[in-house]
């Protein structure tokens, strides 16, 4: 019979086992005890370090910057003083420059994006639905992918011009490749498992692709078009710099060959500025979507 | 030869809840367990009775408790390589080969290259392992996966070795095998084995005592002797008496 | 998402090939039967032409030459920086909160946009280029690094504290190794980035030679022989960088078991 033994576990003697003859580690040798008396910093004070330390970098470097200027290590023309900025920048928006500029530019890449995303969009999904459309155009696209945007501005300049058109056609270049390739992405990766459900309870192909293909690919599509929107963002830029009589590109290159260098960090701020708002958009969105929706793949609800 | 006995006194632990909120969690409370060199203690509990935590709190990982934890009559100070673990996901480093992963165990270790070579390849032996020393964690199954985690526990001759749920990832039919075979290392290492698990059957087959934990806070509800001879039989009329004994412990919780 | 998604099988790979074969043969028929009138449609045979003049008479070897120098200068320069920045922003938290946010910060400004600036501070030649590339270079190796070595699994670290790891073989045998895929992942990028920026770098500061001159070159003399031309070896280029990632990514693979990307 098996003795159960509850046993109130201080008065339970251990039996004893056979020699342990392989020799064993000792304990650790003990370490001083590190128990120091922490002063836990109150709340604000330890917001305040967190907060604050990012900004010591900047706030050290506008300072040496003003020191710099005020010194004369640099001529004015090499470095401006950052109040000539400041006043570069409150002219700009006083004077209506800069929102005519900025809106030039934004115009060009919400069209251009707009082209590219409709051209991208109709390339996936017709690559994505038809395995023999894929196959004849895949090799061909991925071709033309291996030449960057910046290999075709030449191209492109010999046959538009340097209009309008130069730039909406690049912009759209740059946005339709990763839009493209996501879409077709989003279609290889359907859930194999749901398909497999859907067939158990006879769905039809169109019934497949609108109610099981096209909700399980909403992140992969939207993550292509926020790298289609960032790669167009940075196009223009460049675009801009090579061939434009205006936009916030034409305002770099324009104060560079003034030697307003003002004006140029200007002009960059705004750029920057402009990245920054576009980014966080993105990111908003991006969690209003994935907030209804459970993590990983294969969630449809 | 040492007296490699370990001593759980008093242990207790509290959580924040919440961080920051004022209402805690009683973890653990008030653990007394003195366990002697060589034994096979089995800890048997549902989940959240705090098992995995005394584990880390003997093993070193955490070290904010009420309490003392003395092995060989010293107490603990954070981690040691006297005190080794195996846990339920292996933690082999994918980029090292099985040799290598075992040898990541002797890394501080006083032992000469040559030394170290050896009881290495002892040690792979020791499970089963030697044609797959050259693999890698990406190349072999979980159950070999685990065994290697095994290895790397026992290469330095810990006085304690802690098993959390290590058969927890496997299937049944491997989780079986690898219960005899840790049954067969430690009948040879000669080790004290503080095994955690949520799996009644495996704690008495394993076990030279079975202590049963239960949750809300975090206490020993009784502990078993398992007086039966090894190897065990699982269709031994005593081994069927026994794992139903512990678990009517855990009908009666609900 | 910048590489291409790989294409089935053998049978279905002759299918890719009708496209570019039509659309060279219409290509074809179109400057030879002049449709246009154009100056810019010049026939397959007069591209070939400017390729063979181009690579017998070494201009084309001196173009790329300048190109891949600087291009490699800038991304070891880059890279090496990078990868310093990178470890000290993922292994230090002070530094990850004195630095970090004003690195993220710049990192938003398109790249491009520097370059007006630069070629004020440091003219129009090849040293400019050569910081140029290097910032290209040096911004995804600083992420990837950062990410990498922050994201290490705990899991793995708790096994280091367990086998008593000192701080050095903490970060040497287990930090740097788990963080190696994307360290790899940001070399890659650099490697992107610092030649598109070669290439448009040479657009934008046009003394010297190189790749990007000779295409510049091209459209503003109108020549649209030179600018094909030079379409195809940027991308070529672009697409051996494409195949030696993929070599890179096989070895990861061997060794850890996962993707680099």
């Amino acid at each position: 019979m098996a003795r159960a033994q509850t046993a109130r576990p201080a008065s339970y003697t251990a039996p004893t086992l056979p020699k342990d003859n392989v020799k064993r580690l000792p304990p650790a040798p003990i370490r001083p005890v590190r128990k120091v008396e922490v002063q836990r910093p109150s709340a604000w004070r330890a917001r305040l370090t967190a907060n604050g330390l990012p900004w010591l970098l900047p706030l050290a470097l506008l300072g040496l910057w003003y020191l710099g200027v005020e010194r004369g290590w640099l001529s004015e023309q090499v470095l401006p003083p950052p109040a000539y900025v400041y006043e570069t920048l409150s002219e700009l928006i006083s004077t209506g420059d800069l929102w005519v500029n900025a809106a030039a530019s934004l115009q060009r890449v919400v069209v251009g994006f707009a082209l590219g995303a409709g051209i991208g969009v109709t390339l996936g999904l017709a690559m994505g639905l038809s395995k023999t459309v894929e196959d004849y155009l895949l090799p061909t696209f991925n071709a033309l992918v291996q030449i960057p945007v910046l290999g075709w501005l030449p191209f492109a300049l010999l046959v538009f011009g340097i209009g309008e058109p130069l730039k909406y056609v690049l912009i759209a270049k740059a946005a339709m490749v990763p839009i493209t390739l996501c879409t077709l992405q989003a279609f290889h990766q359907a859930p194999k498992g749901l398909l497999e459900v859907g067939r158990a309870y006879g769905f039809s192909r169109w019934q497949s692709v609108v109610g099981i293909v096209l909700p399980a690919a909403i992140p992969t599509f939207f993550t292509g078009l926020r790298l289609g929107f960032t790669k167009a963002w940075l196009s223009l830029v460049v675009v801009e710099l090579v061939a434009s009589s205006e936009g916030l590109g034409y305002l770099i290159v324009y104060g560079r060959q003034l030697f307003q260098l003002d004006l140029v960090m200007a002009a960059v701020v705004v750029v920057g500025a402009i990245g920054l708002v576009i980014d966080r958009g993105f990111d908003y969105v991006e969690r209003r979507l994935n907030r209804s929706r459970p993590s990983a793949a294969g969630g449809l609800s | 030869m040492l007296n490699n006995s370990l001593s759980l006194q008093n242990i207790s632990k509290r959580f924040a809840s919440r961080p920051g909120s004022s209402t805690q969690l009683q973890v653990l409370d008030n653990i007394h367990l003195d366990i002697a060199p060589g034994e096979f203690i089995s800890i048997v509990g549902a989940s959240g009775c705090g098992k995995s935590t005394l584990l880390r709190l003997i093993l070193g990982l955490d070290e904010e408790y009420d309490g003392n934890i003395l092995l060989n009559g010293q107490p603990i100070q954070g981690t040691g390589l006297e005190r080794g673990i195996v846990f339920q996901d292996h933690r082999l480093f994918p980029w090292l080969n099985v040799e290598q992963n075992v040898a990541v165990g002797l890394k501080n270790s006083p032992l000469s290259a040559g030394e170290k070579r050896d009881t290495v390849r002892e040690h792979i032996e020791l499970v089963g392992l030697q044609d797959f020393i050259d693999a890698y964690p990406h190349q072999i199954s979980g159950g070999m996966a685990q065994r290697v985690a095994i290895a790397r526990g026992l290469v330095n001759r810990p006085s304690v070795l802690l098993l959390d749920e290590p058969l927890g990832a496997l299937d049944a039919l491997t989780r079986a095998r690898l219960q005899g075979e840790l049954q067969s290392i430690w009948a040879k290492e000669k080790i004290t084995m503080i095994l955690v698990t949520h799996d009644v059957d495996e704690a008495v087959f394993l076990g030279d005592r079975v202590v049963v934990m239960q949750p809300n806070p975090g206490r020993i509800r009784r502990i078993l002797d398992v007086d039966l001879p090894r190897p065990r039989n699982r269709s031994d009329s005593r081994f069927i008496a026994l794992r139903d004994d512990v678990l009517s412990d855990f009908a009666e919780l609900h | 998402m910048s590489t291409a998604i790989a294409v089935s099988t053998a049978t279905h790979r002759y299918r890719g090939w009708v496209v570019p074969i039509v659309a060279i043969a219409v290509w074809w028929l179109a400057s030879n039967q002049g449709w246009s009138n154009s100056g810019l449609l010049v026939s397959p045979e007069k591209v070939a032409a400017t390729a063979w003049d181009q690579i017998t008479s070494g201009k084309f070897w001196r173009a790329i030459s300048a190109s891949l120098t600087r291009n490699l200068s800038g991304f070891f320069i880059g890279t090496t920086l990078g990868l310093a920045l990178g470890c000290l922003l993922g292994l230090s938290r002070t530094f990850e909160r004195l630095v970090g946010p004003s690195f993220n910060t710049f990192k938003q400004i398109s790249l491009f946009a520097w370059i007006p600036l630069i070629s004020v501070w440091f003219g129009l030649g090849d040293v400019a280029k050569v910081v140029f590339l290097s910032l290209a270079a040096l911004v995804p190796v600083v992420v990837n690094t950062c990410d990498g070595l922050r994201n290490v699994p705990p899991n793995l670290l708790e096994v280091a504290r367990v086998y008593r790891f000192s701080r050095w073989q903490t970060i040497f045998g287990v930090m740097l190794p788990a963080a190696l895929p994307s360290i790899f992942t940001g070399l890659y990028l650099a490697l992107v980035y610092s030649w598109l920026a070669t290439i448009g770098a040479e657009y934008l500061l046009v003394s010297g030679e190189g790749i990007g001159n000779t295409l510049i070159d091209g459209s503003e003399h109108f020549m649209m022989d030179l600018v094909l031309f030079g379409m195809v070896v940027i991308g070529l280029v672009g697409w051996s960088l494409n195949a030696l990632a993929r070599v890179v990514e096989r070895r990861m693979q061997r060794l850890y078991g996962i993707a680099p990307r």
